[in-house]
């Protein structure tokens, strides 16, 4: 596991400095305002112990949320899906389980298994991330609609993003 | 005891999951409460620094915008200029310019953070405008950072008035469009026609009297309630400030220490 760390870390600084820097700084629409930065999430090795999951889930999201000036809310929906993750794994898993020493990633586990996987994943976030955000079911029709769009719009950038860093 | 601590080591993850949701819920509720009590904002130092590099890079991309709010501003500074020599100085308010290095519009809870803070003077409540209208309130100051809370927040509240017969509401946002801005409590018999000018209404001490915030887009009488329902389409543009003032009220400090004096 050890030898993972200076990888993992260097994943979790580029994850917050993209979505600092570019997707933060997009603000096109309330429609298209993605959260790349699960993409760290997505992509922990099959066997990290849930501890570690959720400890660097709340540091990624505390982290974010300074940026972001909403304290708690980024933090409270990546806890969130890094709770959710092992469970999400089971379901998506494939029929003769996870190989060891694969990781989550469409270079290895195919494109249809890593869409279903983190297509799930983000749209627990996004939907938690932006009911928090409104805190009650007043505008209940355009905040599911916000959380449907920036779904689709992390999906795609987290997808591009995996033919971006694991080209090789 | 044994078996206890075994149930605990089986849903250890449980009950890790659910402690880290408490503290985020509980930074949460306390950012909408009481803003002192957030320890990392964007008005801390490091964050400050990394979101000052990443307003240099977008820089770049607005320059020709900013030449032309450059002279907007300009204009404004020239008229602001006649203004004064021409009005007394009776209440006098100087200004701090500020450049906006870390501004939301798409989410409900936006904030801007500027690159002036305490060593420039700036203190909580100060008035933010921009060349074209009202842009908010310093929330928190760090030395060197202030970040403000815009029009287009939720939680913003403002007095504002009518400029042509100074009957006054209040101010909010409903976290819907940037654009616009809601205008409550004006009482359904005062005429309000579409276009009418929305300012400042002095009664709060953040803005002296007639500062500029937007122009009704459109008023709707509703039989349920004896008040006007108001869009107000801001004048400020919150897509594209980069430029912004910070009001400095001379007096405000006197005319607040008078005041609680009634209380």
């Amino acid at each position: 596991m050890i030898k993972y760390l200076p990888k993992y870390l260097l994943i979790f600084i580029t994850c917050i400095l993209l979505q600092v820097v570019i997707f933060n700084e997009m603000q096109i629409s309330r429609f298209l305002n993605p959260s790349f930065y699960v993409l760290f999430i997505l992509l922990l090795p099959f066997e990290t112990p849930k501890w570690l999951q959720l400890i660097s889930a709340f540091a990624l999201g505390l982290i974010i949320d300074a940026f972001m000036n909403t304290a708690g809310m980024n933090t409270a929906a990546i806890v969130f899906i890094a709770f959710l993750r092992p469970a999400v794994l089971n379901l998506v898993s494939p029929r003769e389980g996870y190989e060891p020493g694969s990781f989550p990633r469409i270079a290895q586990m195919g494109f249809s298994w890593f869409l279903k996987y983190s297509l799930i994943l983000i749209a627990l976030h996004q939907f938690a991330l932006f009911f928090i955000e409104a805190m009650s079911f007043n505008f209940v029709g355009l905040t599911l609609l916000v959380a449907l769009t920036n779904t689709i719009a992390t999906t795609f950038f987290v997808i591009v993003s995996q033919f971006i860093m694991f080209k090789r | 005891m044994r078996n206890l601590l075994k149930l605990f080591l089986k849903y250890y993850a449980v009950f890790l999951f659910l402690l880290l949701e408490f503290l985020a819920f509980l930074m949460l509720f306390q950012q909408n409460h009481y803003h002192n009590a957030v320890f990392l904002n964007s008005a801390s130092g490091v964050v400050g620094f990394i979101n000052t590099r990443a307003a240099h890079v977008v820089d770049y991309f607005t320059l020709k915008k900013e030449n032309d709010l450059l002279q907007q501003e300009n204009l404004y500074l020239r008229q602001k200029l006649e203004e004064k020599t021409a009005a007394s100085a009776e209440y006098e308010s100087t200004y701090v310019d500020a450049k906006v290095i870390n501004n939301s519009v798409v989410r409900q809870k936006n904030f801007i953070t500027i690159n002036r803070g305490e060593i420039h003077g700036m203190k909580k409540q100060m008035g933010v405008l921009s060349p074209t209208g009202v842009i908010g309130v310093v929330e928190n100051t760090s030395p060197h950072f202030a970040s403000i809370i815009p029009i287009i927040n939720i939680n913003f509240h403002l007095s504002a008035q009518l400029a042509k017969n100074s009957f006054y509401g209040a101010l909010g946002w409903d976290g819907q469009d940037p654009q616009f801005a809601q205008l409550h409590e004006i009482p359904n018999y005062v005429d309000v026609q579409k276009g009418d000018t929305i300012v400042t209404s002095g009664f709060s001490y953040s803005f002296d009297e007639g500062k500029l915030i937007g122009t009704v887009h459109s008023a709707e009488k509703s039989s349920a309630s004896a008040f006007w329902t108001i869009q107000v389409k801001l004048a400020t543009n919150f897509r594209n400030i980069n430029h912004v003032y910070v009001i400095d009220r001379a007096k405000i400090e006197e005319q607040k220490s008078l005041e609680v004096k009634h209380d």
